[in-house]
């Protein structure tokens, strides 16, 4: 099953005025595949989201789930299930009711309900007693229950809005390498909205950069990684982002920006370098050390190996190679 | 005296002196013969024996669970109903909310005075225009329409219902709909779940209230009749204690009542109880 979103216009009433939260989204998400929309908070990745499901109405454009048009059809109707930021269990009802209510609502038979929830059960991996009620779990067996909730009506579509954000940074690494599993064992098309780059990068075989409600690039994770399509898609992914700056700061002639990752860059003799800069701040994480380097108001970062960082108040000479600058307009921050 | 008790003082005096103070007392009466105007003498369980044969009191007993017994649920039903309709921030119910509430605030007095005119058998709209001139005469007819009438005043109940429906979180309901779950189906198995202790909790109130608020209406509407049918307890209680001056048998009776309202709202308690531990 594919999922479109085809000229995806939306905007919500703010004191008094229209704010445009969707401008014109264009996204295809092929069978099978995960698509991840990423983007900070206020970029429209949830509204987009739940646009999708049916729980938002779009002003103007689209939505086709297999080629069909579904936007004008209910949530109930789309062959679509969600996971929910706040995973959005029923509290009065078990653990066993909470995954058996949407095949309930369906008037499924006893037998078909207590197979289908068993194998859903099992699926996820959950292995609690099915009696308890949700206020009895703990984040991540509520979780659990929200994936086998959504797993259980056998949907064409899944989305996910922000699964992990309510999980301790452990279970966060543990839950999506198993999301991403249990994805590419259902095969089932999925969209799945995040605010974290590196949960983009892990989880998609397709991420989609939103931005102010627009996209800023459709592609795979090493595609916006290695060829960032604009200036906001550089600085947002990786880890630090991309150094971005003017081209006259490290010798260039004209009004482009250029960008360099952190990890492109090395330190080395000043005499010879690129540019120059002084180091600010030495911030160890792990096995790297990321150098905070400034010249006139002007931040590079570096990321280094420990043993190779200089100390502060150094002066410094930053080298990198051709082959790893990024060029974009300084206009509309699009790559040239 | 400490500050909070000195606060409370004036609340604290006016209780004990208009409640505590008279309930004593006629607890005390309830063992005598008094009339008012000599002493009162102690005659021990006489009033009691006399009350367990008394047809009177027994018929105003039936009475009032009939009363009580239509009462209750319909107004639950009623305020629930309301509470579920006008839920949404819609400009139509922030209209519709205080019109829900405004019979409670008319004065019972007025309210009952009201239903008298629109019930009147010879002018009353309500008799002259649906041809309903039996509402009040016959027996059948008052025990129905009083309760009936009662059911318009839920300002209460329609406020605690409608701020637990808007309690429960939006996104159970965006569940409900990816799940596919109708409208019903939503109702019935998520909203009226979700509300049902607080609703539980509103029954027994309304049952505690249902069983004296029959006084005004029974009074001023009926005066007891046809034929004894609306003479519910409050009202024999008054009139044995104010028209036939028997003040120490009217507080048996009143004791009683307050017995019997204790042990429906214990019981009503334990099945909410194990209903809700079965749930």
């Amino acid at each position: 099953m594919t999922v479109a979103v085809r000229g995806l216009t939306k905007s919500f009433d703010d004191r008094g005025g229209k704010r445009r939260v969707l401008d014109a989204v264009d996204i295809e998400v092929p069978d099978g595949r995960m698509m991840v929309v990423v983007g900070p908070s206020g970029s429209g990745k949830t509204t987009l989201l739940r646009c999708i499901a049916g729980l938002e109405r779009p002003d103007e454009g689209a939505v086709e789930v297999n080629g069909t048009d579904v936007t004008a059809a209910a949530p109930g109707d789309r062959d679509i299930a969600m996971v929910f930021q706040d995973y959005a269990l029923y509290p009065h009802l078990s653990v066993r009711d909470n995954i058996a209510f949407g095949l309930r609502a369906r008037k499924q038979s006893r037998e078909d309900i207590d197979r289908a929830v068993d194998a859903a059960v099992a699926r996820v991996e959950l292995f609690i007693d099915l009696d308890r009620r949700p206020r009895n779990l703990s984040g991540g067996e509520r979780q659990r229950v929200a994936l086998a909730r959504a797993l259980v009506r056998r949907p064409s579509v899944f989305l996910l809005d922000e699964p992990l954000s309510n999980l301790d940074a452990e279970l966060r690494s543990h839950t999506r390498v198993e999301i991403k599993r249990l994805q590419k064992d259902t095969n089932v098309t999925s969209v799945y909205v995040t605010h974290d780059q590196v949960e983009a990068m892990t989880m998609g075989d397709l991420v989609a950069v939103l931005d102010g409600g627009r996209i800023q690039q459709v592609g795979t994770p090493t595609e916006i990684y290695d060829r960032p399509a604009t200036a906001f898609v550089a600085r947002f992914f990786g880890t630090p982002g991309m150094n971005v700056f003017p081209a006259a700061l490290c010798g260039l002639s004209g009004e482009s920006l250029i960008g360099v990752r952190p990890e492109s860059i090395r330190l080395g003799d000043p005499g010879t370098a690129r540019t120059r800069a002084t180091v600010d701040v030495v911030e160890p994480v792990g096995a790297d050390a990321i150098v905070h380097t400034s010249l006139d108001a002007h931040v590079f970062l570096v990321r280094l190996h420990r043993h190779e960082a200089p100390s502060v108040g150094a002066q410094v000479g930053l080298h990198f190679e051709d082959a790893d600058m990024h060029r974009f307009d300084p206009a509309n921050g699009r790559r040239v | 005296m400490r500050r909070p008790a000195l606060l409370a003082a004036p609340f604290l005096v006016g209780v004990g002196l208009l409640v505590v103070v008279p309930a004593v007392a006629a607890a005390v009466l309830a063992f005598t013969e008094f009339s008012g105007v000599q002493p009162p003498r102690f005659n021990g369980l006489d009033n009691l024996e006399r009350l367990l044969s008394d047809t009177a009191f027994w018929r105003a007993t039936g009475n009032t669970l009939i009363y009580v017994a239509i009462a209750v649920p319909l107004r639950l039903a009623a305020a629930t109903f309301a509470a579920l309709a006008l839920h949404r921030r819609a400009r139509s119910s922030i209209v519709a909310r205080p019109i829900v509430y405004l019979p409670s605030v008319v004065p019972d007095a007025a309210y009952a005075l009201l239903w008298l005119w629109l019930l009147n058998p010879l002018y009353g709209p309500l008799a002259t225009v649906f041809g309903a001139s039996g509402i009040l005469t016959s027996p059948w007819g008052a025990r129905i329409a009083l309760p009936l009438i009662a059911v318009f005043q839920i300002g209460e109940a329609f406020v605690v219902a409608l701020a637990v429906r808007r309690s429960i979180p939006a996104d159970v309901y965006e569940a409900a709909a990816m799940d596919g779950a109708s409208p019903w189906f939503t109702t019935t198995r998520l909203t009226l779940p979700l509300m049902a202790p607080v609703l539980a909790l509103l029954a027994l109130r309304d049952l505690v209230f249902s069983l004296q608020v029959n006084f005004v209406p029974a009074l001023l509407l009926t005066d007891g009749g046809p034929r004894y049918a609306t003479t519910y307890l409050p009202l024999y209680v008054y009139r044995t204690a104010f028209r036939y001056f028997r003040l120490g048998y009217a507080s048996t009776m009143a004791l009683s009542m307050f017995v019997v309202t204790a042990l429906i709202v214990y019981v009503q308690y334990r099945l909410f109880k194990r209903w809700r531990s079965a749930a």
